[in-house]
């Protein structure tokens, strides 16, 4: 065995135990530099005030300018009091979402599909590969996902089958992960950003048009640009809008016409019911 | 990626995100800190100062690649900055020589395994430029170009000194069976 092996043999089996009692303390030191650290801000305020306010000229200087800043702030928060987003605030607000509904309209072989979808984080904390069901609106067409059972069925009315998969092989999609929007994060000097008032709902939102990087690790679908619009309110996605092309042109392959957080599913909203007459195929 | 999301969260002023940080790296940098020094108090100090400098500098910190090495980095250069001023002071060859601490002291706040003492020990034998390159480069994972980058060295003396150092070691470690 070579030295260099010898030492990395010593590292892995390196080990160290340390007492609840240091822990504590150091934790301890961490925080109080954490607590420390946010309060310093403030800190200097009371500073800057006594410097401006140690001469009468200052006084009256600073008198002016402080009613010249309250009359202009005034004005321009008059003009401006819509809120602002920030990528870090949906991230924020999708952490306190548990499920979701969503209803799509999608493209497949030039026919025009709608669906509806009902997703629930998975014990992993995740949308991806939790508790999932599909309804096509055309063909009846279902796709029910049960995390628990661990298994997934594709319902065909037309052929009056069930095709039972062992494991979870359908997910909502990647779009609903922290991972997806951390991703955004990265992109945010790459996107185009428009406040306005959706014309649908009539709420004040921000739409974000994104071209997704390739090869992008968190999104494994068809989707090469997207227009993501925000509910400014909530900072949440309200649609969602998919092409296949990198420059949003033709129609899109798939839009989220509607997404509604954290809606109250029944129980069983994720378990496959059997319908009469159908045979079951198991995979 | 959830280091930045934690790193995410502690900018937004969540503790549980700093201890949850401080716990996953804690023993890795305790580790390769024990392996730098070849003094558990001393390592205490590095890592706990590492924590605290990185929470100062939280508001401005931007994660451009892995936390873990950034944390190594930092405990690295704080054991480096104290070998430093060792040097600098005149005191006795018994309290500045490194090799001169037990690891096996009973009563001790941090206990160290027999591996991670027998790894300090050998360590201790190289000069600490040899011994921050091959912990890096070993435990830490990180290539000869990042180390170099953050020691502010060219790359092929990084790499000199690892291979100086294993070299070294290897007639160490085979002493060390012999006996």
């Amino acid at each position: 065995m070579s030295a260099a092996e010898k030492i990395k043999k010593l590292f892995v089996k390196s080990n160290v135990t340390v007492s609840p009692k240091v822990d504590d303390r150091i934790m301890g030191t961490i925080l109080r530099a954490f607590e420390k650290s946010k309060n310093k801000e403030s800190a200097f305020v009371p500073n800057i005030g006594r410097i401006i306010m140690k001469s009468s000229f200052t006084k009256l200087a600073a008198a002016a300018v402080i009613i010249i800043a309250v009359v202009l702030g005034i004005t321009i928060f008059e003009k401006t009091t819509k809120p602002v987003w920030a990528i870090e605030q949906t991230i924020e607000a999708f952490e306190k979402v548990n499920s979701v509904y969503v209803e799509e309209i999608f493209r497949e072989k030039g026919t025009l599909l709608n669906a509806k979808m009902w997703a629930r984080r998975g014990s992993h904390g995740k949308f991806f590969f939790g508790d999932f069901r599909q309804e096509s609106g055309n063909n009846g067409y279902t796709i029910v996902v049960n995390e628990s059972e661990n298994r997934t069925y594709n319902y065909d009315p037309s052929a009056k089958t069930v095709h039972v998969y062992k494991g979870l092989n359908v997910t909502i999609g990647n779009f609903l992960d922290v991972d997806y929007f951390l991703q955004l994060q990265q992109e945010m000097e790459n996107v185009e950003l428009e406040y306005g008032k959706d014309k649908i709902t009539g709420k004040e939102v921000v739409i974000l048009k994104y071209k997704v990087p390739i090869p992008s690790k968190y999104d494994k679908s068809v989707a090469k640009s997207q227009v993501i619009t925000f509910d400014l309110e909530t900072k949440l996605p309200i649609r969602w809008t998919s092409w296949d092309n990198s420059d949003f042109k033709g129609e899109p392959f798939s839009e989220w016409t509607l997404i509604e957080y954290n809606p109250e599913l029944p129980e069983d909203t994720f378990k496959f019911e059997i319908p009469d007459g159908v045979t079951m195929i198991e995979k | 990626m959830e280091d930045r999301l934690l790193v995410f969260r502690c900018k937004c002023g969540n503790k549980k995100a700093l201890r949850r940080i401080y716990e996953k790296y804690r023993d890795y940098l305790l580790i390769l800190a024990v392996a730098l020094s070849h003094d558990e108090s001393f390592a205490e100090d590095a890592v706990q100062d590492t924590f605290v400098s990185f929470t100062e500098k939280l508001e401005k910190f931007e994660l451009t690649g892995s936390l873990k090495a950034y944390l190594a980095t930092c405990v690295a250069n704080r054991i480096r900055d104290r070998f430093r001023n060792r040097q600098n002071k005149t005191v006795s060859l018994e309290q500045d020589c490194p090799a001169a601490f037990d690891l096996n002291e009973p009563g001790r706040a941090i206990i160290c395994n027999e591996q991670l003492q027998q790894l300090s020990s050998a360590l201790a034998e190289l000069p600490y430029e040899q011994r921050e390159v091959i912990a890096l480069h070993i435990h830490g994972r990180m290539r000869f170009g990042v180390i170099a980058k953050s020691l502010g060295i060219p790359a092929s003396t990084a790499k000199g000194r690892y291979r100086y150092g294993i070299n070294k070691l290897r007639s160490i470690l085979n002493h060390e069976v012999e006996k």
